[in-house]
């Protein structure tokens, strides 16, 4: 039996469409609970209706995301003992996406974006078990780690302010894009895909996707930075363009 | 294949938020300090053209180094630091950790993570697609001036043990030594170097020559993830053996006292 030691206030973003509005619950809590269980219980006791996306509970399937307090997290990992037991905590669903109702908003965009990505090409001799060195997994892998939560597409600024949907694909797909070019197998070239489909151009380093990442990936620093310089050596290095001018 | 679609989400400008933190502390801390670096570097380079050198010792100020005397050089009403200051000025610029701080602290292009921008939804919006932040492309030839520069401050402190009575150690010594350090740290740690030392290569197990730039980019990336502790250390630094510098030229700070060794 759980065993409940502070009421807890919410406000909770409910409707759809034009009809939206913030509902106020108090609601029984535990300090160990996380913000989805205190929801899970409103939607227990008093809202049946209350519609939130939710799987593995543990941080991996990337269902539960949405905005505390005006921040993107996913629910499941946000543990009420790091929130203030007095002040009134905001619910509200992901901003940059369109809302189906309550915290659950259409993603499917993304996998849209994710459909234009060239995937790995490996070499015409590629065998079934072709041998990768420690060092070139290390660096792959940590992109790896995405559970595709979309919180740094839903705070990123190109997309969340400017709506630049048509032209960027946004951090998560920068590590995509990453993980292929950086692949020591691939054979595929994305650069001029990276730089005019992408839209590498658009991110200007103020780095919320790392911010946000669950999974503590360093977006900027290890994906969108690397692919911005290698953009810069095909397109805007003039000793490059002059070196591959002379010798072709 | 799939094409990318507009989707209808509505952003208001004006900084709207539900944020309950204090979000406009650190972009507000981070402008004032870039603009009282903005200010003081133009009083320097302007007002101070005549005080960067202190007699008797071979220390000069950090804006002025290399203290260049050229046929062409310095122009009669024209600043020495004017010669090469636009280096570390186009490196600071176009560095990335820098673009996080001028377009939240400055531009509010956002002003914090999930908060809106003063104006409303521009679907016009090109990044560092046009100018003048498609200069910021040009980092790497900052990055490679910039390492010369640093090269050169390096120099400034071994010069500064030189003294008239022969080689010694002083206050001055030890700021120019922590200018040079905290700007060869903020360089080595620069994306760009990090790109070029290894960063972009595929493969890093293919032969014996690119194992030594996998451990070379292996170096560069544990520096380059205190990049922006340098990035405000060098600042810091470079002011601190300026505003020295000019007490001792003043008198305020004698020789005697700045002489340990």
């Amino acid at each position: 039996m759980a065993e409940y030691n502070y009421n807890l206030k919410m406000s909770v973003q409910r409707g759809s469409g034009e009809d939206i509005s913030m509902v106020n619950y108090e609601v029984e809590v535990d300090s160990k609970m996380v913000v989805l269980d205190a929801l899970h219980k409103i939607q227990t006791d008093e809202a049946p209706d209350l519609s939130i996306r939710w799987n593995c509970k543990a941080g991996k399937c990337g269902s539960c995301s949405a905005e505390i307090n005006g921040k993107p997290k996913l629910l499941c990992m946000s543990k009420l003992s790091d929130f203030s037991e007095t002040e009134v905590m905001v619910v509200k669903p992901m901003h940059t996406f369109p809302l189906i109702k309550d915290l659950v908003t259409d993603v499917s965009w993304n996998y849209l974006v994710n459909k234009k990505i060239k995937p790995f090409s490996p070499p015409d001799n590629f065998k079934d078990d072709p041998k990768m060195m420690q060092q070139e997994v290390d660096r792959v892998q940590e992109f790896r780690k995405c559970i595709e939560c979309f919180l740094c597409q839903d705070v990123c600024h190109v997309l969340r302010s400017h709506q630049r949907f048509d032209v960027f694909a946004g951090p998560r797909f920068m590590v995509r894009l990453a993980s292929l070019e950086m692949h020591p197998l691939d054979t595929e070239d994305r650069i001029p895909e990276i730089k005019n489909v992408f839209g590498s151009g658009l991110c200007n380093i103020t780095k919320c996707c790392t911010e946000v990442c669950p999974e503590s990936i360093p977006i900027t620093d290890e994906a969108i930075i690397p692919l911005k310089e290698r953009v810069v050596d095909r397109y805007y290095d003039p000793l490059k363009w002059i070196v591959r001018k002379i010798f072709g | 294949m799939a094409e990318m679609i507009t989707l209808p989400t509505v952003d208001h400008g004006e900084f709207k938020h539900s944020r309950n933190d204090r979000w406009w502390v650190r972009p507000l801390l981070q402008a004032v300090a870039i603009t009282g670096f903005i200010f003081y570097s133009l009083w320097v380079i302007f007002l101070e053209s005549d005080n960067y050198k202190v007699e008797g010792t071979h220390y000069i100020s950090p804006f002025y180094s290399p203290d260049l005397e050229l046929g062409f050089w310095p122009i009669e009403g024209f600043s020495p630091a004017l010669l090469l200051i636009w280096i570390p000025l186009g490196f600071r610029y176009t560095c990335y950790y820098a673009r996080k701080v001028y377009h939240r602290a400055f531009l509010a292009d956002p002003p914090a993570c999930a908060v809106s921008e003063l104006r409303k939804v521009n679907h016009k919006y090109k990044g560092e697609n046009k100018l003048v932040f498609i200069v910021s492309n040009l980092h790497r030839y900052f990055f490679y001036l910039a390492f010369v520069l640093m090269i050169v401050h390096i120099i400034d402190f071994f010069l500064a043990m030189k003294f008239e009575d022969g080689i010694g150690f002083g206050l001055g010594t030890l700021l120019l030594g922590f200018d040079a350090l905290f700007l060869a740290l903020y360089v080595l740690s620069c994306h760009s170097c990090k790109h070029v030392v290894g960063g972009g290569l595929d493969c890093f197990s293919c032969n014996t020559a690119v194992n030594a730039r996998y451990k070379s980019w292996k170096f560069v990336k544990k520096l380059n993830e205190n990049h922006h502790k340098f990035f405000w250390l060098s600042l810091l630094s470079l002011i601190v053996a300026d505003i020295y510098i000019k007490l001792l030229i003043n008198d305020v700070i004698s020789l005697e006292f700045d002489r340990w060794i």
